[in-house]
């Protein structure tokens, strides 16, 4: 119970504690007295609270700042809890003097909390002499007052005795200089003052590429500088657990400078300076070779040029070439090859030319020349290969035909070649003067379109038609009647014509029954007039017409049989009254 | 007498503008009826001459004077693929590339599996500035509709025809003579009739609305709406090809094979369509 109070009571405390406590800000450094080599550690610890924003640093222009993070503590002493965070930086010092840093700042509910300012002083590392310490860069040139474009030779020294981790190399930017590597750095151990010393070395050719005054800024180097930690003797007493490795030392991060260098560059002089110069400088010579001496016309042989030399060889370029009109040349690309003996960058610049001579007889490649600056001497030299000789023979037929046969029995096909590309020719033939419409609606597309469906609507009618023909007797009858009665009456009128008159009044009445039979499908010849007035009182026919029908066939009837005679004019009316009324019942009886 | 011929020129083509969706350059049968025959042959005699007298100058490498001439000859009666293809070519030699495409893209109307043509298109596309890439996905059924590409319009048509001919004759066979097979055959028919059909209609259909456009000038601008304030979109060159959509008094709306849109002025555009206004420019 005792215990649950004192929780109760210490956790009261707990959140109480923020507020009764007003906030601290403190900025704390590991040391205030620095070389240029070393590292300082800020801390800005907050007291009071443990939630808050990160605090903001002073501006520190002669320091390079790193944050390290933070950490929380919390302390219970005598009942008082307090509570806090810390901040920590790594300052790295870039130049000498006393140096004010702060105050840092913290935001917290509105009010700005300003932290204690801190005075460093930073000495230059360099107030101890060098044998005195314990690791130290140095970096130097060959030669302080080169000509443009002589190699001078840049080195690097790392001396150290003691035992460092994780080194790193800042080398300077070289501006103004072309810089060549003069291959992998060298370890050796070399003794100062007394002390032994281990010393890594690298080293650069460095090509100035203008005149003037050119600096060379320091080199810089970090590394971590273990120091070993003597808390406990033991078990792990033991060189072998003297490492880094298993965390039983400690290290310590230092960054060296070296001092800057200024080179004095010198122009090429002009005196002495000819076309022909090469743009080298250093130390070159020249030399040419054959591969063949003897040789046929149409044969090839190889000329080797080689410029090889210390210097600038980068810059090497073929010699000027004479026209030789007594051979085909055949240019190869040139292969330049480095060199790096010891301290001096070099190389050789190999340049292969095919010769094919066209002549037979003594043929001569002349000396090829070009200048170079030779510094050592301060002048300009000249380099200048032997002409070399070639005696070429006649080209000899037995290969020639060799060669024939070898092409003729050869299988392989060879790829199209195009030459160039252009348009086809124009068309020139008359015919193209034809006039091509492309009209469509042209009227005799619409008929071809139309006349097939005209076609077939029509055979479709025709074939009805012949159908009908076939089944139906009255409907045949019916169509034909028309044209069996035009053909009698014709017969009739010439019988009027030639006053063959015997049979007028039978021909015409029967002609007209016939019509009437045939349209109503009975048999014609053999009707009354009462029956043709029934039949066709039931095809509703006008009452005036039927009258008129009966009327004429009682003239035609009485005519026959009475001795009634009309005259020839009378019996054409009459024959034309028949036509009229047949004509009238063609049309108003259809079947 | 040349007033006149003039006059009836000019009302005779207004009519078939006017009454036919393809205008055709040289439209002008009525015109040769209401001349005397010897009128005709003059016509003729001149019209080769003209042609000679071109294809000396494309010889000679006198290329604009050749264009001179083959356009006068289009101008006139003579209209078909042949003359097209050597304006083509003469406007070729002269470097004007898109004018060369366009007149070649004409004769291909008339002249659809001219091989000459077709090398000479090629190249001259080849040539041109824009890679514009289009989208290819009916090239297979093109190679497969080969009658839709592989013949001119006009013999589409008359192919069509004479498929149109021959099922109804067989319908009026079957009508009078009915035979079981032939029903088979009839159908055969129908498919091919109506199979060519569509296609003569999709090609109608695409002869008179979709409308291909060539650039004419070295470089244009083509602009987002259809006035020099709107946002300049991209820029075509010579010989550049795409299709109109839409056409305004002084601007074209066009869309590009790769379906870039935008507003071009019509004065730098060939309109790929036998068209009497075309060979004004």
């Amino acid at each position: 119970m005792f215990r649950f109070r004192v929780v109760l009571v210490s956790l009261f405390l707990l959140i109480s504690a923020e507020n009764s406590h007003a906030l601290s800000f403190i900025a704390k450094v590991d040391k205030t007295e620095a070389t240029l080599q070393d590292q300082i550690i800020l801390t800005l610890s907050v007291e009071g609270t443990q939630r808050i924003g990160g605090p903001q640093l002073p501006s520190m222009p002669a320091f390079d700042v790193m944050s390290r993070g933070s950490s929380t503590r919390m302390q219970i002493i005598n009942g008082t809890i307090s509570s806090g965070i810390d901040y920590n930086y790594i300052l790295i010092p870039k130049k000498t003097g006393t140096f004010e840093i702060g105050p840092a700042t913290l935001s917290h509910k509105g009010k700005t909390i300003s932290s204690n300012k801190i005075t460093l002083t930073i000495t230059s590392a360099d107030t101890k002499p060098q044998a005195a310490k314990n690791l130290f860069i140095t970096t130097k040139v060959s030669n302080k007052s080169p000509y443009v474009n002589e190699q001078i030779i840049y080195t690097f020294r790392l001396y150290r005795n003691i035992k460092i981790a994780n080194a790193s190399l800042d080398n300077p930017s070289f501006e103004g200089f072309r810089v060549e590597s003069l291959g992998k750095e060298r370890q050796y151990e070399t003794v100062i003052n007394g002390r032994t010393f281990l010393v890594t070395e690298i080293k650069q050719a460095l090509f100035p590429a203008r005149e003037g005054t050119l600096e060379i800024e320091p080199a810089r180097l970090q590394c971590e500088v273990v120091t070993r930690k003597r808390r406990s003797r033991g078990f792990f007493d033991d060189p072998f657990f003297d490492d880094s490795f298993f965390g039983f030392s400690s290290t310590e991060s230092k960054i060296l400078h070296s001092n800057p260098i200024t080179v004095e560059v010198k122009p090429l002089p002009a005196e002495g300076k000819t076309p022909l110069f090469s743009s080298l400088v250093g130390n070159f010579n020249i030399a040419t070779h054959v591969s063949k001496e003897k040789l046929e016309v149409g044969d090839t042989t190889t000329l080797t040029i080689t410029i090889k030399g210390k210097g600038n060889i980068r810059d090497a370029h073929s010699p000027e070439f004479p026209f030789l009109d007594s051979f085909k040349i055949y240019d190869d690309k040139p292969k330049l090859t480095i060199q790096t003996t010891g301290d001096t960058f070099g190389g050789m610049l190999t340049i292969k030319k095919a010769l094919v001579p066209l002549k037979k007889g003594t043929l001569k490649v002349p000396a090829l020349t070009f200048t170079y600056f030779n510094p050592e001497r301060g002048r300009y030299e000249l380099c200048m290969s032997t002409p070399l000789v070639m005696q070429v023979l006649p080209a000899s037929d037995k290969e020639k035909l060799h060669l024939v046969e070898a092409l003729g029995t050869t299988t392989s096909k060879e790829e199209i070649k195009i030459l160039g590309k252009d348009i086809l020719p124009i068309h020139t033939s008359l015919s193209a003067l034809k006039s091509y419409s492309m009209n469509l609606w042209h009227w005799p597309y619409l008929v071809f379109f139309f006349l097939p469906i005209a076609g077939y609507v029509g055979s479709i009618l025709v074939k009805r038609r012949k159908e009908r023909w076939e089944e139906d007797i009255g409907y045949v009858r019916s169509k034909s009647a028309m044209r069996k009665f035009n053909k009698k009456i014709a017969e009739i009128k010439t019988q009027i014509k030639n006053e063959d008159t015997s049979e007028f009044y039978r021909n015409t009445s029967k002609t007209l029954k016939d019509l009437l039979g045939d349209k109503l499908n009975i048999t014609g010849s053999a009707l009354t007039p009462m029956e043709i007035e029934s039949q066709l009182q039931v095809l509703k026919i006008k009452k005036e017409k039927i009258e008129r029908l009966n009327k004429l066939l009682n003239v035609l009837e009485s005519g026959q049989f009475a001795f009634q005679r009309h005259s020839k004019s009378e019996k054409e009316d009459l024959l034309y009254q028949v036509k009229d009324l047949a004509k009238w019942f063609d049309k108003r009886i259809k079947k | 007498m040349i007033i006149i011929k003039k006059l009836i020129f000019t009302i005779s083509t207004g009519v078939f503008f006017f009454s036919n969706a393809y205008v055709v350059q040289g439209q002008n049968q009525s015109v040769t009826t209401l001349f005397s025959q010897s009128q005709k042959i003059e016509e003729e005699v001149d019209a080769a001459t003209l042609f000679i007298e071109a294809n000396k100058y494309y010889q000679e490498e006198k290329y604009s004077d050749a264009a001179l001439r083959y356009e006068k000859l289009i101008h006139s009666k003579v209209s078909n693929g042949e003359i097209y293809y050597n304006l083509g070519n003469s406007y070729f030699k002269m470097g004007m590339l898109g004018k060369a495409i366009l007149s070649y893209r004409l004769a291909e109307l008339y002249l659809p599996r001219d091989e000459d043509l077709k090398a000479n298109l090629r190249y001259a596309r080849q040539l041109t500035k824009d890679k514009i890439e289009s989208k290819q996905f009916l090239s297979f059924l093109k190679e497969f509709c080969f009658w839709y590409s592989k013949l001119s319009i006009k013999e589409l048509l008359i192919v069509f025809l004479i498929a149109h001919g021959l099922f109804w004759a067989l319908a009026i066979i079957r009508i009078f003579w009915g035979k079981e097979y032939q029903n088979l055959m009839l159908f055969i028919n129908l498919a091919l009739v109506v199979v060519l059909g569509c296609s003569l209609a999709l090609k109608m259909y695409n002869y008179t609305y979709n409308i291909d456009g060539v650039v004419f000038a070295k470089e244009i601008t083509v602009r987002s709406g259809n006035g020099f304030s709107n946002t300049a979109l991209f820029q075509l060159h010579d010989g550049a090809e795409f299709k109109i959509i839409k056409q305004d008094t002084n601007w074209i709306k066009i869309e590009l094979g790769d379906g870039k849109r935008g507003w071009v002025e019509s004065k730098w555009v060939g309109k790929c369509q036998l068209d009497i206004n075309r060979v004004n420019k």
